[in-house]
């Protein structure tokens, strides 16, 4: 890269560094492409990193990825960009030309050592987006334990100028007046691996969710499993009591027309069994009950893996919940009717309740966003060739994977982020026989 | 630290919030009332369970404050080295002050 105008030349630009786009940069590098991987947060590791163990081989999640987030940050051909925004992607005569804007981290990344003493000396505290506002982080922190890279962000919503951060650095590279940096990319070909939203907590109002403290979504039920999580154990958000029951909501934001999600999330079914196993080890006399309309468990191991769950003792109850309410003592309330039994409504009592909330996606193509490309329905990328070309989107050289083409567990998303590298690869070499001047430019 | 060095970090940090000021402009009295009472939590919370540990609810009774409010209070200053686990008390873990 040209740091002084800002420009880089690379053979292939991958958008979003979660599992997918990490897969895709580091099988494409690994062949000798050059790759500029852009991430918009401040770290790369995506949704993976935040998880506790992954389905069904219940594996340390961050043992698999933290490697992959070092290998990308630290391979000769992949140029990193976290902390940026793709602004617009344009069809040149070679390829493409990305227009990215890198925003303020608020500190100078060639003079911080990541020691952390501005976010010790940060007297400012607000709720963390890592533990999905369970825990708690500075005005100036580093994201998590680890992050790549190791920089910290100063929130200038947050901070109080009082300046203890600035203070506290010793190599002054606090700078509270930095701007947004404008970054352009030409590449050959782009992969799009951006992420996904799960449902709002509270879309469905007679659920609780975002209101009663003891309601939480999947994802912050895996910072309680996971072993750095915020409260170091699992306990109720409301008083730190131990739970003694806990529920889980099949279905609380897909399969629903009302939600405008009338698709199955694919992996809700996995990881509600997956957190009911890894609850019964960490609170081995709760009662866990999942409440599910059907067990959808298609992958490899999938089934084994529930029927497992079912001898460990877990609650099945084929049931709809209708709605939950909470009583003075924060426990809830679920009234649910029993699809097996037949019986009428009833009352049911838990410390704790999971929504197994659906998956929608975090960026959706529009004509005048940062990349003319088609959408279907539901909001995920279309796939025009799928399934025989499953990686090949709505424009020429434009690819896609992971959970941008469609809601997918993390099996399904490396695979995919590996066939879309094979793609990008091969659309890069048929450029470059066809302008023999551009040939072994950049590799 | 040598005189001359805190001397030199003292003028780079005035030099960064003189110009953090002239960009942002006067301080939000809102984000600066919040920022005192979080303040007084947290003092409220530390000073409670200074001598004897205490868990949540017993937290919340002597400090006032709701047992939500405590336990995210409680897990911020853990996190940050400000209070430690004590064991546990029936269901509920005990913290005292580090």
């Amino acid at each position: 890269m040209d740091p002084e105008n800002g420009r880089l030349q690379a053979d292939v630009l991958v958008v979003g560094a979660g599992i997918a786009g990490l897969q895709a940069s580091l099988d494409l590098a690994d062949q000798g492409y050059s790759v500029a991987l852009v991430e918009r947060q401040p770290s790369i590791g995506g949704t993976m990193i935040n998880l506790s163990k992954v389905f069904p081989t219940l594996d340390c999640a961050s043992c698999i990825t933290t490697p992959r987030m070092a290998s990308a940050a630290h391979h000769p051909n992949i140029d990193l960009f976290t902390m940026t925004e793709v602004q617009a992607i344009s069809r040149t005569d070679d390829g493409f030309e990305a227009s990215l804007v890198k925003k303020p981290r608020f500190i100078e990344e060639d003079q911080c050592i990541g020691c952390r003493r501005c976010e010790e000396a940060c007297s400012v505290f607000v709720p963390d987006e890592y533990d999905h506002g369970l825990g708690a982080r500075k005005a100036i922190s580093i994201p998590f334990t680890n992050a790549i890279p190791q920089y910290p962000v100063l929130d200038e919503e947050a901070c109080m100028l009082c300046g203890a951060c600035a203070k506290a650095c010793p190599t002054q590279c606090i700078n509270f007046v930095q701007e947004p940096r404008s970054i352009a990319v030409e590449a050959k070909a782009v992969i799009v691996t951006t992420c996904f939203d799960l449902t709002p907590m509270d879309a469905k109002k007679e659920y609780g969710g975002g209101i009663y403290p003891n309601v939480l979504s999947p994802l912050q039920m895996e910072r309680l499993l996971a072993p750095h999580g915020p409260y170091g154990a699992v306990l109720r958000p409301s008083d730190g009591k131990t739970p003694d029951s806990i529920a889980y909501v099949q279905c609380a934001g897909s399969r629903d027309l009302s939600l405008g999600v009338p698709y199955c999330s694919r992996v809700c079914c996995m990881y509600a069994i997956k957190q009911a196993m890894l609850l019964s080890g960490s609170l081995p006399i709760a009662d866990i009950t999942i409440y599910y309309m059907d067990i959808r468990a298609f992958g490899k191991g999938y089934e084994q893996f529930y029927q497992n769950a079912r001898a460990m003792g877990i609650n099945f109850v084929k049931a709809k919940v209708a709605r939950i309410r909470e009583d003075e003592d924060h426990n809830l309330l679920l009234r649910i009717e029993r699809q097996d039994t037949g019986e009428g409504p009833e009352e049911v009592q838990h410390d704790l309740v999971v929504l197994s909330l659906g998956m929608v996606p975090a960026w959706k193509p529009t004509p005048d966003g940062m990349i003319p490309l088609q959408a279907d329905g539901d909001g995920f990328l279309r796939l025009p060739q799928s399934p025989l070309w499953p990686n090949l989107t709505t424009m020429d050289g434009v690819f896609a994977a992971g959970v941008a083409t469609g809601p997918k567990d993390i099996v399904d998303a490396i695979t995919d982020a590996g066939a879309a590298a094979m793609a990008a690869a091969n659309y890069v070499e048929r450029a470059r026989r066809s302008a023999p001047a551009l040939a072994g430019a950049t590799r | 630290m040598s005189e001359d060095t805190a001397a030199r970090k003292g003028n780079y940090a005035a030099e960064q919030i003189k110009a953090a000021r002239a960009r942002r402009g006067p301080a939000d009295p809102v984000r600066a009332e919040a920022y005192k009472r979080d303040r007084e939590k947290q003092n409220a919370i530390l000073k409670a369970i200074a001598d004897e540990a205490r868990t949540v609810p017993e937290i919340a009774e002597a400090t006032g404050l709701t047992t939500t409010e405590v336990m995210w209070w409680v897990t911020a200053l853990r996190k940050y080295g400000k209070v430690q686990d004590d064991g546990k008390r029936d269901d509920y873990v005990a913290y005292r002050r580090k």
